[in-house]
């Protein structure tokens, strides 16, 4: 372990990112590995993997939410090769990851919206899914999406736009 | 289209288990502050006052008086200086005696224990720098993974005299499984550069530190008996068990495909691969029962397990290598051959 002036500060700094952001790992896991076990190893090996990064090396981490959305896209990739093959989203199993503190009928009102959502989701390419999910449900800026996909702020804007009318066009055959 | 982003945002429901996310929550801030601890020491160690040495001085026993006394009359700025050196570097020597004379001199066995993890750690960071200067003396490096093994060892013997040990255990568990990250790291980096010797040294300083990380992780299952922090304890063990099991199950899987690219590579199977598929075998049906074990919070039985799966591993590296020698061997052979066939045809 290399030490830095920024360690000490860095550790509740840390903590606090681990707070704010496992949840959101944890889902951008999910969607890609289907495997409620896998993605949430995959967070932690995520979280792991960022502290010992911020613990040695010099400088500091401007943008750490995009930071972390690397490291986790990264891990996937890792992953991906490793078993040579994708997991398709197992609808049923993410509408049932919800958060605890719902009542029962929210709940199933919930595991609806969010099966039929994944079933849609499903037939977008990996890519069109990513953005989404990261632009609408986790409300990344674009300026985040960039950073962590190595696109520039426009194109991931503009792939954001085609990727949600993409999506709005097979809810509408989907309803017909 | 905003009824679609309404939905999308429905997703922001979905969560981990509150459980394991409270349970890793402890894991994770537990390696954070051990991490900021083994830095504080560094600090203090880099800015040692002049009392740093002279505290002791009153309660120390006449051998470490004396080395006391060398290391100031030798010049206490280099004593001071020395504190970053690397090895192979002239106050690296320095550097050892300053360390060897705080060993002597804390008589405390958990203190003492700690010291050890710490010059343990402190190697560790040497073998980074040593690498990540690109030095060319593998002896060195050797040097410095015998000295990382030994402090780990001294660390561990003195762990086993102290049945409840339980802050010992978890900074040696935090440690040794940081140091396990930190060789991983460098073996990647060293991967390209083809240092056959290196890359031997990771491997032994990273067995070394497995092991030591297993027996401090089974003293840390005893000592949540009696330790009055048993949950963070307790989380400790199970998310390490879990790092351990996972990354065993990978090896297996990166090994078997490894051996079936061999098989495809070379004409037919060999005694080698043969064995190497059946130890592999048994060591994933062992490690399917580690798993089912730590989730019925059979936590010893698991890493007991663990551990054997992983010497099957061991095993079955060695065949590889084995493997890989003997056809070198041939290769050698059959290009010996067809020299003395060209240079037989040459004479005729």
């Amino acid at each position: 372990m290399k030490h830095t002036a920024h360690t000490h500060n860095h550790g509740d700094a840390f903590m606090a990112l681990y707070d704010e952001y496992s949840d959101a790992m944890y889902r951008f896991m999910l969607f890609k590995v289907s495997d409620r076990d896998l993605a949430w190893d995959l967070t932690q090996d995520c979280f792991m993997k960022t502290w010992h990064y911020f613990a040695t090396k010099e400088h500091e981490v401007e943008n750490k939410k995009a930071f972390l959305y690397t490291i986790a896209r990264n891990l996937v990739i890792d992953h991906w090769r490793q078993k040579e093959k994708r997991a398709t989203i197992d609808i049923d199993l993410v509408a049932h990851t919800i958060e605890d503190g719902n009542d029962l009928y929210a709940t199933t009102v919930l595991q609806d919206e969010i099966r039929s959502l994944m079933g849609l989701l499903n037939k977008l390419p990996e890519h069109d899914k990513e953005i989404l999910v990261m632009r609408y449900a986790e409300e990344l800026s674009f300026d985040e999406i960039a950073k962590t996909t190595g696109k520039s702020n426009v194109a991931a804007r503009v792939h954001a736009h085609r990727a949600l009318k993409k999506l709005k066009m097979i809810a509408q055959k989907h309803r017909k | 289209m905003n009824n679609i982003r309404k939905q999308l945002r429905s997703l922001k429901h979905i969560a981990p288990n509150a459980q394991k996310k409270a349970s890793f929550r402890h894991v994770l801030e537990h390696r954070v502050r051990a991490d900021m601890h083994m830095h504080s020491e560094h600090i203090v160690i880099q800015r040692a006052s002049w009392t740093a040495f002279l505290r002791p001085l009153f309660h120390a026993p006449s051998f470490a008086l004396a080395i006391v006394i060398v290391i100031l009359g030798s010049g206490g700025g280099i004593a001071f200086a020395s504190q970053s050196a690397i090895p192979g570097t002239t106050l690296y020597g320095m550097k050892l005696k300053t360390e060897q004379a705080r060993m002597t001199l804390t008589r405390d066995e958990k203190k003492k224990a700690a010291l050890h993890i710490e010059f343990a750690s402190r190697r560790m960071h040497e073998i980074e720098q040593l690498i990540n200067s690109d030095i060319n003396d593998d002896a060195i490096v050797t040097e410095t993974v015998a000295h990382y093994e030994h402090e780990l060892s001294e660390g561990e013997s003195l762990l086993k005299k102290d049945p409840e040990a339980a802050y010992s255990a978890t900074a040696l568990l935090a440690a040794t499984e940081s140091h396990k990250d930190t060789i991983t790291a460098l073996k990647k980096k060293i991967a390209a550069r083809s240092h056959g010797q290196i890359n031997d040294d990771l491997d032994d300083a990273y067995e070394h530190a497995e092991s030591h990380s297993d027996t401090a992780l089974l003293t840390a299952l005893s000592a949540t008996a009696t330790s009055s922090n048993a949950t963070t304890l307790s989380d400790t063990v199970i998310e390490t068990s879990r790092k351990k099991i996972r990354s065993l199950e990978k090896d297996i899987q990166e090994r078997k495909r490894a051996i079936e690219n061999a098989r495809q590579g070379r004409a037919g199977d060999n005694a080698e691969t043969i064995e190497a598929t059946t130890k592999l075998e048994d060591a994933e049906t062992i490690i399917k029962n580690a798993k089912t074990r730590l989730e019925n919070e059979e936590y010893r039985e698991s890493i007991e397990r663990s551990i054997k799966a992983r010497a099957l591993m061991k095993e079955v590296s060695s065949l590889e290598k084995e493997r890989d020698r003997r056809e070198k061997q041939e290769d050698k052979e059959r290009s010996d051959e067809h020299s003395d066939d060209e240079s037989a045809q040459d004479r005729d």
